[in-house]
């Protein structure tokens, strides 16, 4: 079994890492080896490869042997925090980081609500900019999270006022620091979740749904988080054009005069008053 | 029913020999000397008391104590057992002491009661035919002067105060008797039988002669009577009418009597002396109000006021004759359009909000909007939390559906004599083409000319188009007929041989000819035709590189038009598109795709919270923003006509799409002339991907002059060649540094809109800052848009606050209303086990009707060991007394023997 010793021990590329990396993350294969403290500098430098391909599986590893050999990490949650960068909600490893965030931000780790809140925040500000799937999977995290760390909860309700704030004006800048890598320092605590207010005006309604859950009564205790992952625009295009109508689709009353050409019909009749984008910006040549 | 107490006791005293046939005065005597025998009667008479004493009562030994408070009193207070033996006692006599003395006995009673075991005759029939009997054998009674017995049976059925058998059999006697016997007239009374018939007869001749006198009320009146009866009461009410009338003029004259005094009061003057004696005139016609003249009818003022009033509000609600419709004016037509936009207005923010679209829609849709829209969060939905969401492919919830307000199609048709007869139609669709021409720069009339085109031919409007646009009329010699196409393949073969331009035309020819007033099956063939037209509209975009656009416009609006008649079949080709697009190319969407995303732009409510096409048609485009891989520069051609489109669909609701934001960085990302900075000038790092292609596509320096609107053939039509690829990129550049102000705009509302800039910001900016390298119009176009959005930006932040989203009212600990149990018996046992429950309740009455029965059972035992002691004693008793009478006898003899044989003895001794 410690043919590993040498294995991880020789330089390699990067696919051989990942393939590596996904043999020994299980905690099967880990807790089958005699001594698997060695592998702990091969996971500290996948983790720190920046590659997702091969930050999720040493994490994994990582956190195996946090919990179950005593391993001491002192910065692991910061690292954590380095993960849930700008790619994150966008790539294939979306679902299992958030596996991994689950256990990892789970109340039995007894983690400080500043870092919670940062890791809320961070999600939200990636969710502003994310897919459907993703928005859909992160907002009940979020809620969890809220849910099980109570005082993160000024950041969905905050009356506008010192003891809450820290200011008395200028209330609407955002304290959040994005650019602090310390989940511990990016204020993030005192900062309200204006992003997920936004999404409540998704353009789809599912997700708009779920992104309202926030600003409904907390009344469940937690989402099967399970149930939200692995959802795309796929699966949401299909369930959308699957869907019964009960009613034959409503149409829109006024037939307009001009699709394609900016008439200067409109502009006669007056009734020019909401702009057409689509005419501002295009030219159809006729 | 048991006989009356008092029959009971004669028959218990008459049983013990208390009472008896009569007894003589020496009897008497003997039996009150008889010590024995008197107390043997007073033991019987005591035991009859005890036996028959009503009053006899046996109370609870202690009263209940709180009467009021205990809930069961359904168990009299007081027992009256003298009562109840009495009856079991005499039951039994019936019942069990026939049975016994019948016991060993062969035969019997046979029930020879009429009808008895006839089941030919009904209950009634059979009670009839007995009542009959009783009757007649009442009639034969024994004795006339037996009054006893008469008491008791003179219980006869009477009808007005008659009885009822009885007259009739008195007739038939009466009758019989003439007939039959007429010897019996002179008072011949040999048979008992004909006592009662006599005296009967004798009682009806009384009765008939009372009957002349004083029964008049059970008597039916002769017409004679009735007559004279009516003319009576008319008389009356005459009178009555008269006098009511002499006094109206009694009152009348003395009105006027004081009438010239009334004048003169009013003129102050004397009035002439003449006016004084004037008799007062009697009205030549009578004259009443209703209400008098009713109540002289003999009603009663209130039922006259009554039927006055009802008469008044009958008259009140009666319907009045109305105007027609009358011609409405310019501004009431104005007002009345304006109510109707209103009203569409507000159900387009009703569904906008994802509500039902009215009150009514409202019930059906509320289960639907709790699973879609307010998943309570309590209810634990099944296994799946995101089912609730409709997250889930296979069966997810609907969402409330609105439905298509088609009776405002309906109005316009109405409105505008549109509704066609067949021969109308046809007539219509031949005049189409003169129409067109003499109605050239109608089509400011827009979409009522258009939906006119519904039923009339469209000539006037789409035709037109096409002559403005190109001005070689349509071609004469088109055809006014075409088959109804329901296949895209059997459209291009109609299409085949005629000119691009004509296709409105033909289109509009083949609405007005397959209308769907004209024929049973033309509805079905204008659904399929919808979605042949769409796929035409695909076709002709993806096909012909020169399409006139009026044309692709006309194909969209005849599309609409057709929607509005049956929104169904359109969407669905929609929606059938949609899907080939999912399938086959998310990512490559082509140039006919994206008409069809216009089209849906048009046709269908983009701002509802859920709709069956436009919902998909948007996350298509979100799905090409969001995840295609810019190669081209017509990718980002593309990439920016979705971007518009989808701020497009969002105008009016608002709704935030990332897509877009992403894909407007990215765009700007690469078509910028030099590298974008990773972080921002805070330093802050993106929070999305910027993905380059793998060629550059980057905006070269020069000076190109680029049209300020992007073109869509030349951007999304061709692949362009080499020469003017750099002022293409310039001129997307420039499109998407306006689609980021756009895009600002629309939703600089949003709480979160600083954050959504900032990327904008930082992108636009970069390009701002690149003025060596672009174009003087670009960069100028760059800083002014990044001003626009910086302010944008502050006004933002400074208007935003902490959110404060849960200003929820404290719930409430859940509260079940408890199950109270009616009349609560802290003794009784309430089984929640309903089967256990009956069981118990069974096996309690088994037991209580075992110990009634035993109880029964003892009884009778004890009753029959009684009867039997009895019977015993009787037969002891006559054996006894045969016994004595026979030794009496014997004794009597043999002491007469013995006196004779003395007497003899003496006399021979004498004689000797």
């Amino acid at each position: 079994m410690d043919s590993y010793d040498s294995l991880i021990a020789a330089p390699m590329t990067v696919a051989q890492r990942k393939h590596l990396l996904k043999q020994l993350q299980s905690p099967e294969t880990i807790s089958k080896l005699r001594r698997p403290e060695i592998l702990m500098d091969f996971f500290t430098d996948s983790l720190d490869m920046g590659d997702l391909g091969l930050a999720v599986p040493a994490l994994q590893g990582l956190f195996h042997l946090i919990t179950t050999r005593n391993l001491d990490y002192p910065a692991f949650y910061a690292r954590l925090y380095a993960l849930l960068d700008k790619d994150l909600l966008h790539s294939k490893y979306r679902s299992r980081v958030l596996r991994h965030l689950d256990i990892f931000l789970a109340p039995q780790n007894h983690l400080p609500a500043a870092t919670i809140a940062s890791f809320i925040k961070r999600l939200s500000r990636l969710c502003l900019f994310a897919p459907p799937s993703a928005i859909v999977a992160i907002v009940p995290f979020i809620y969890n999270l809220l849910k099980t760390y109570p005082t993160t909860t000024f950041m969905i309700h905050r009356p506008p006022h010192p003891p809450y704030t820290k200011f008395k004006h200028n209330l609407g800048n955002d304290p959040f620091n994005p650019a602090e890598p310390n989940p511990q320092l990016t204020n993030a605590i005192d900062s309200s979740l204006w992003e997920l207010e936004t999404l409540r005006s998704h353009y789809h309604p599912t997700v708009a749904s779920i992104a309202r859950i926030i600003s409904e009564q907390f009344t469940k205790q937690q989402y099967n988080l399970e149930d939200f992952l692995d959802h795309g625009y796929a699966s949401l295009l299909e369930s959308d054009l699957k869907k019964k109508d009960k009613k034959p689709p409503v149409v829109e009353y006024k037939i307009p005069k001009r699709i394609f050409s900016a008439g200067h019909v409109d502009v006669e009749t007056e009734n020019h008053d909401e702009t057409n984008t689509l005419l501002e910006l295009w030219d159809f040549g006729c | 029913m048991a006989p009356s107490q008092l029959k009971q006791l004669k028959a218990s005293l008459r049983e013990h020999g208390v009472l008896g046939p009569q007894k003589s005065k020496k009897q008497k005597k003997a039996t009150s000397k008889d010590a024995q025998k008197r107390l043997q009667r007073n033991a019987a008479l005591e035991g009859i008391r005890q036996r028959f004493n009503p009053f006899e009562v046996k109370a609870p030994a202690r009263r209940d104590k709180f009467e009021v408070a205990s809930a069961k009193n359904s168990k009299p207070v007081v027992g009256r057992p003298g009562v109840t033996r009495g009856l079991g006692e005499e039951r039994r006599r019936e019942t069990l002491l026939k049975e016994m003395q019948s016991r060993n006995k062969v035969g019997g009673l046979l029930d020879r009661r009429f009808g008895e075991n006839d089941p030919t005759m009904t209950p009634e029939e059979r009670a009839a035919e007995r009542f009959a009997r009783q009757n007649e054998r009442k009639l034969k009674k024994t004795s006339v002067f037996n009054l006893e017995d008469d008491s008791e049976e003179e219980i006869a059925l009477t009808h007005g105060g008659r009885s009822l058998g009885l007259g009739d059999r008195l007739k038939d006697d009466f009758e019989e008797d003439d007939l039959s016997s007429p010897q019996s007239e002179d008072g011949d009374f040999e048979t008992q039988d004909d006592r009662p018939r006599k005296r009967l007869r004798i009682e009806d001749g009384e009765a008939l002669v009372e009957g002349e006198d004083d029964a008049i009320p059970e008597r039916k009146k002769t017409k004679n009577e009735v007559m004279k009866e009516i003319i009576a009461k008319s008389k009356m009410y005459k009178a009555e009418r008269q006098a009511a009338k002499a006094d109206d003029d009694d009152l009348r004259a003395e009105l006027d009597k004081g009438m010239s005094e009334f004048y003169e009061a009013l003129r102050g003057h004397k009035p002439p002396e003449k006016q004084l004696p004037s008799p007062p005139t009697t009205e030549p016609e009578p004259h009443m109000n209703p209400a008098r003249a009713a109540m002289l009818a003999g009603k009663p003022r209130e039922d006259a006021e009554k039927e006055y009033e009802a008469n008044l509000r009958q008259l009140r609600l009666e319907a009045r004759s109305k105007p027609s419709v009358r011609t409405k004016t310019d501004e009431e037509k104005a007002a009345e359009e304006a109510a109707r936009l209103e009203e569409l207005e507000r159900k387009r923010i009703r569904r906008m909000k994802g509500e039902a679209e009215s009150s009514e829609d409202e019930d059906e849709g509320e289960a639907d909007a709790d699973a879609d829209v307010v998943p309570g969060p309590d209810e634990d939905f099944g296994e799946d939390d995101a089912e609730a969401f409709g997250l889930v492919a296979p069966a997810p919830p609907p969402p409330p559906r609105k439905e298509l307000d088609v009776e405002d199609e309906d109005e316009f048709v109405l409105e505008d004599d549109l509704i066609a007869s067949d021969s109308e139609a046809e007539m219509a669709s031949e005049q189409g083409l003169e129409e067109s021409d003499s109605e050239d720069e109608s089509d400011d009339d827009g979409d009522d000319d258009f939906i006119n085109g519904l039923v009339l031919p469209e000539g006037s409007k789409p035709a037109a188009q096409t002559k403005t646009s190109e001005k070689s009329s349509t071609s004469k010699n088109l055809a006014y007929t075409f088959p109804c196409p329901q296949s895209h393949t059997e459209f291009l073969d109609v299409l085949k041989d005629t000119k691009l331009t004509d296709l409105p035309t033909i289109v509009q020819r083949i609405r007005a000819l397959y209308h769907k007033g004209l024929a049973p099956g033309n509805q079905e063939n204008l659904d399929t035709f919808a979605g042949v037209l769409t796929q035409q509209a695909v076709y002709l975009a993806d096909t012909e590189r020169d399409v006139p656009f009026p044309v692709l416009e006309s194909l969209l609006r005849h599309l609409h038009s057709m929607a509005k008649g049956s929104s169904e079949a359109v969407g669905t080709a929609f929606k059938h598109h949609l899907e080939t697009i999912a399938d086959q190319r998310p990512l490559q969407l082509s140039t006919g795709d994206l008409i069809i995303l216009t089209g849906v732009s048009t046709i269908f409510p983009t701002s509802d919270h859920f709709h069956t096409v436009v919902t998909p048609a948007m996350l298509t485009l979100g799905r090409y923003l969001g995840q295609s891989a810019v190669q081209s520069l017509r990718d980002l051609g593309v990439g920016a006509y979705c971007s518009s489109l989808a701020l497009q669909y969002q105008k009016l609701s608002h709704r935030y799409v990332p897509e877009v934001v992403t894909y407007i960085n990215n765009a700007l990302a690469i078509l910028s002339p030099s590298r974008l900075p990773e972080t921002d000038q805070d330093g802050n790092p993106w929070s999305f991907p910027v993905r380059l292609p793998t060629k550059s596509l980057r905006v070269q320096p020069s000076s190109v002059k680029v049209p300020e609107k992007l073109a869509f053939k030349d951007l999304l039509m061709e692949d362009g060649g080499e020469q003017d690829t750099n002022a293409r990129a310039l001129a997307l550049l420039n499109g998407f540094i306006r689609l980021s102000a756009q895009t600002a705009e629309l939703w600089k509302q949003k709480s979160a809109f600083p954050e959504i800039v900032s990327p904008l910001i930082h992108a636009v900016g970069h390009i701002a800052s690149q003025s060596t390298k672009l174009p003087k119009a670009t960069v100028k176009l760059a800083a002014s848009t990044l001003e626009t959005l910086q302010a944008l930006q502050k006004t933002s932040i400074e208007s935003r606050l902490p959110l404060l989203l849960h200003n929820h009212r404290p719930l409430a600990i859940k509260t079940s209303i408890p199950a109270f149990i009616e009349n609560y018996n802290p003794d009784r046992h309430y089984d929640p086990d309903k089967q256990r429950a009956e069981i118990s309740k069974l096996k309690a009455e088994y037991k209580k009707e075992r110990k009634g029965a035993m109880r029964e059972l003892r009884k009778d035992a004890n009753f029959m060991a009684r009867e039997q002691l009895r019977e015993k004693k009787e037969k002891d008793d006559a054996y006894d007394r045969k016994f004595k009478r026979l030794v009496a006898e014997i004794q009597g003899e043999e002491g007469r023997e013995k006196k004779e044989y003395e007497k003899e003895k003496r006399k021979r001794q004498g004689r000797f």
